[in-house]
């Protein structure tokens, strides 16, 4: 049976993400002259806005990962940095999100009675928990990584 | 480090250059400088065999412990 490789699934990987991070691009850039058509939505418009610009910042820190990982260097000082800023973008995106739903949909909700259930409703149900727990992994990997990089070092310096 | 390498001593001693000592132990001239400015964090028994033999010098002529403070 023939298996992927981790060369070709790296290279997949990073063809994907470049053709993402372009669309990403297009998409800031076509979504700007919206912005100010119609004032009643601009709340939802800058949303987009701002989450799309996190979207390309993010996409672009992991195409950098995925080249890393591509071209067998994935235990290097800037990889460290990198997965450590994802996870930094990953939590801003969290932020972010969570802000402007709490913005847009202040006083949209209908009481149940409960107060309790309310309040999760309304301030722990929109958190992006996926996210969150994905920039932990990110952060966590991070660390790897970074022993990687100082094994690696001492390798090298083996003589 | 505390551990101090005394490569360049011995090679004056035997008045060979570095050159002449990575082509008789077969390591390549960047690992050896590395070696002699006490940069390397480890050496392995098979080169440090090869440089005591290409030397005629004992283990200890080459590396000497010097109990200096820790470096913060």
């Amino acid at each position: 049976m023939k298996t992927f490789s981790k060369d070709s699934v790296a290279k997949s990987l990073y063809a994907i993400l470049n053709v993402a991070f372009s669309v990403s691009i297009m998409l800031t850039i076509l979504s700007i002259p919206g912005l100010f058509q119609h004032p009643d939505i601009f709340l939802i418009r800058l949303e987009e806005l701002v989450i799309l610009c996190l979207v390309v910042i993010t996409l672009w820190y992991m195409r950098v990962i995925s080249n890393a990982f591509k071209n067998n260097m994935f235990f290097e000082k800037r990889i460290v940095k990198s997965l450590k800023h994802l996870s930094l973008l990953l939590i801003v995106y969290v932020l972010t999100d969570y802000c402007f739903h709490l913005l847009i949909n202040s006083g949209a909700y209908i009481s149940s009675g409960n107060a309790i259930a309310d309040f999760i409703v309304q301030y722990f149900k929109p958190i992006n928990y996926s996210m969150l727990f994905l920039s932990a992994i990110s952060f966590l990997l991070s660390f790897v990584a970074s022993e990687g990089n100082e094994l690696k070092e001492e390798n090298n310096l083996t003589i | 480090m505390a551990i101090i390498v005394n490569l360049d001593v011995m090679l004056a001693k035997r008045k060979m250059m570095l050159t002449e000592l990575s082509h008789r132990v077969d390591i390549t001239m960047a690992n050896l400088s590395i070696l002699k400015k006490g940069k390397a964090k480890a050496i392995r028994f098979s080169t440090l065999e090869a440089i005591c033999k290409e030397l005629q010098c004992q283990p200890g002529d080459i590396l000497e412990f010097r109990d200096e403070p820790m470096e913060e």
